[in-house]
């Protein structure tokens, strides 16, 4: 590596140290404050240097989290409130921090230079108290919302304190959450480990449970679902004048008797009729607002069918390009600071967005000035999630898609509303009953035209007929139906009933909703909830109900957002986070062993579930199940009636998982497994060793 | 005591009842709608169980009950 004596200037010339968050966003910054003059040190662990003003300016980044919670002393107990913040463990991390202690010792300012939010504020703040000798006590802060040269610059020029009300609400969510995963998770695997002697990984989290809990409640009521019959009926209205029909919904729908549906239909069948009232009216519908996250999140899902964690990775890489602003803002406000014609301009140069952003500024030109529509939250960190106006040069499928999605939507917002036209017609029949012809068509398209095809402008032609009008009812039609049960949640929808309920950040939601389906707790697109999920929360239910409710979560979110805006107490919030943990285990410890054997007997279920592949082909009663030979300690497939004569069995691979596919062979009828290894694609596995299908699935 | 259609067993089935607690409120569920579907439908017992079993909006938990109602009923 180079020496940077090199570099330091002498005599009273400072040296500032930036601490960044990502190599990536450490580059970008370097890049534009210190333009062509910056040198790049180190390959494997680089920093970046150059003079500014006549001082030295050093760049170096974090990898993320550098500090973690750990327990303060050795040992496997619960429940334990020890907790103290050391180095990550790992080889990288411990080089970065050696590397940074390095640099720290020679220089005499440092900069917080990392993302503007809570878990940036608290990485660069660990860094700077561990690793730079206790320097917070001096640093300073950058505060930008996106890595653009111009705001990099000013952000530079205009450093202010540390937040430390952010950087404790910070340190609060970490350590309750460390505090409440370790333990209730600790508990558990104890529970089940002194029922069994075996080891199971059990987790359960403060924001985790709760909604794995809520997704329980939600799949009971499924499962609980009793549809109830109702009736709607529908016909053709032929208007004799024009010759032209359309399709028309009986007025008193739904209809609650079968046998009045049926004499409805037998009444109105070729029934003549008239035009009893013609109604239009237009309706505007204003530009849409500005992304925050869940709304970004939200669409990404509807559009592209790409799930939140997805679309939070692919923002937060377009934001590392400098391509849009900071993207966890919770903010659906933009404010002129950011310059709105720049923007437009830059994106005008794009041969995608220049029609749209020419007719924007023609339309702002016109009198009506250039002035976004603003949503109802706003984030006092960081603006609206919206593109800087940095033309990309390569990006990758999905990239393009969600960066198409964020210009077109900023775009949109500076818009004129959009005009449709509703028409409605009202057409009573001889025996007195009434149907509705009801259309709308998109008369203006407004801020639509710039948000296509993300929108779409639909147009349904509708008959031309006036008052007194004759017509005639044909077709007439009266379908059953049922209520339906609940929706499912999918990603999306669960991320918003997540923030409804004050259940996580605007950061960690889709993590969490990550790890239920990482540790098989949930599984499917449209979310269903394992059997094993549906076990560990009727334990924790009855053991640590505290834990599970929306209402505790909730309660210290508040609190920890309270921390925030400097109303609530850092260490207040702390005890009463361990208060909750401690009164749960209370509780629990009484009954530790019968924790235990439920917990045995839910995994003993789970274990036995996965092993059962399907019906016996050859008793027909009898159950498949993956058992090991006692002797070789090999796998294969048994019948459960093999006590009773059925000596039906099957070999399997004896690498990789077996699962079963709840299908039979398409060929021969007997039940087939997937093998999944390391190795290969899934092999689907036909158990009928004589079967010609036996192929790779 | 087990439950007749599940085979749990424990706290979850209560003293004198033959389900455990998931399956008896289907069960109650069953009997409250049943006066809707009467009411509506015409239907009797046996005709409602058979409807409620064929229906794909059906709940498992239900479905299940009802299977054991027209089996045992």
């Amino acid at each position: 590596m180079k020496s940077i004596k090199f570099w330091v200037g002498a005599g009273g010339v400072a040296h500032h140290l930036l601490v960044c968050e990502k190599p990536s966003a450490a580059k970008k910054i370097a890049y534009a404050l210190g333009g062509r003059g910056v040198g790049r040190i180190g390959r494997g662990l680089p920093f970046y240097r150059f003079q500014k003003g006549g001082d030295t300016v050093t760049v170096v980044s974090a990898l993320g989290h550098l500090y973690i919670p750990v327990q303060q002393c050795k040992g496997w107990s619960f429940p334990v409130f020890n907790l103290v913040w050391k180095p990550a463990s790992g080889r990288r991390a411990k080089l970065f921090l050696e590397e940074i202690a390095r640099l720290a010792r020679e220089a005499d300012s440092f900069i917080s230079a990392c993302d503007y939010d809570t878990e940036g504020s608290l990485i660069a703040f660990m860094i700077l108290r561990n690793a730079c000798g206790g320097a917070d006590a001096k640093a300073r802060r950058m505060k930008f919302s996106s890595l653009t040269r111009d705001e990099l610059l000013r952000a530079y020029e205009s450093t202010s304190e540390l937040d430390m009300p952010v950087i404790n609400a910070g340190m609060a969510r970490h350590e309750i959450d460390w505090i409440f995963g370790v333990n209730v998770s600790r508990a558990m695997m104890d529970a089940y480990s002194c029922n069994t002697g075996n080891f199971e990984v059990l987790s359960a989290g403060r924001v985790q449970s709760p909604t794995l809990e809520a997704l329980c409640r939600r799949e009971n009521e499924i499962d609980l679902h009793v549809p109830d019959p109702y009736w709607t009926a529908g016909a053709e209205i032929r208007f004799p004048s024009s010759g032209e029909t359309a399709k028309a919904e009986y007025s008193r729908n739904p209809i609650l008797n079968k046998a009045e549906g049926e004499a409805l239909k037998i009444r109105c069948a070729g029934s003549p009729g008239k035009v009893r009232r013609v109604e239009e009216a237009e309706l505007t519908v204003p530009a849409p607002h500005p992304f925050d996250l869940g709304e970004l999140q939200g669409e990404a899902y509807r559009v592209f069918g790409l799930q939140p964690w997805r679309t939070q990775k692919i923002a937060e890489g377009l934001y590392l390009e400098g391509l849009i602003s900071y993207p966890r803002t919770s903010s659906q406000q933009l404010p002129p600071s950011i310059g709105f014609r720049g923007i437009l301009t830059e994106l005008g140069a794009n041969e995608a967005y220049k029609e749209s952003v020419s007719s924007i500024l023609n339309y702002a030109d016109s009198g009506r000035g250039l002035w976004p529509r603003q949503g109802k939250k706003s984030d006092p960190a960081h603006p609206a999630i919206h593109p800087t106006g940095i033309k990309p040069n390569r990006l990758g499928a999905d990239a393009r898609k969600v960066y198409d999605l964020i210009v077109k939507r900023f775009i949109s917002t500076f818009g004129p509303p959009a005009l449709k036209s509703s028409k409605t017609i009202e057409v009573e029949l001889e025996q007195g009953d009434v149907f509705t012809i009801k259309g709308e068509a998109v008369s203006d398209p407004g801020w639509m035209e710039h948000y296509v095809p993300y929108v779409k402008i639909s147009s349904s032609r509708l008959p031309e007929a006036c008052e007194g009008d004759a017509a005639r009812a044909e077709n007439v039609r009266v379908e059953e139906t049922f209520t339906d049960p609940p929706p499912r949640f999918n990603q999306s929808s669960l991320i918003k009933f997540m923030e409804s309920n004050g259940l996580g950040t605007k950061s960690t939601r889709a993590e969490i909703i990550s790890t239920l389906y990482r540790r098989g707790y949930i599984s499917g697109s449209s979310i269903r909830v394992t059997g094993l999920g549906r076990g560990v929360i009727e334990m924790l239910r009855k053991r640590f109900p505290d834990l599970v409710s929306i209402g505790l979560t909730r309660d210290l979110e508040e609190r920890m957002a309270g921390i925030e805006e400097g109303r609530e107490d850092y260490s207040a919030v702390l005890i009463r986070g361990a208060e909750a943990v401690r009164d749960a285990f209370g509780h629990m410890i009484s009954e530790f062993e019968a924790v235990g054997a439920e917990i045995a007997t839910l995994v003993g279920e789970i274990k036995d579930q996965k092993n059962k592949i399907g019906m016996c082909p050859s008793c027909k009663n009898g159950e498949l199940k993956i058992v090991r030979s006692r002797k070789t300690g090999k796998r294969f497939v048994g019948c459960s009636n093999y006590g009773e004569g059925c000596s039906f069995s099957a070999p399997l691979p004896q690498k990789g998982t077996v699962k079963a596919t709840g299908e039979v062979c398409r060929a021969c009828g007997y039940p087939t497994v997937l093998v999944m290894g390391g190795w290969s694609k899934p092999w689907r596995v036909c158990l009928n060793t004589k079967c010609p299908s036996r192929v790779k699935g | 005591m087990k439950c007749k259609i599940c085979g749990k067993m424990g706290e979850e089935v209560e003293e004198g009842k033959e389900m455990c607690n998931r399956h008896a409120e289907a069960e109650r569920r069953l009997r409250e709608h049943f006066k809707v579907w009467a009411e509506r439908t015409g239907l009797g017992w046996q005709g409602y169980l058979e409807a409620i079993v064929k229906n794909e909006r059906t709940g498992t938990l239900v479905k299940e009950t009802a299977t054991y109602l027209l089996q045992n009923g």
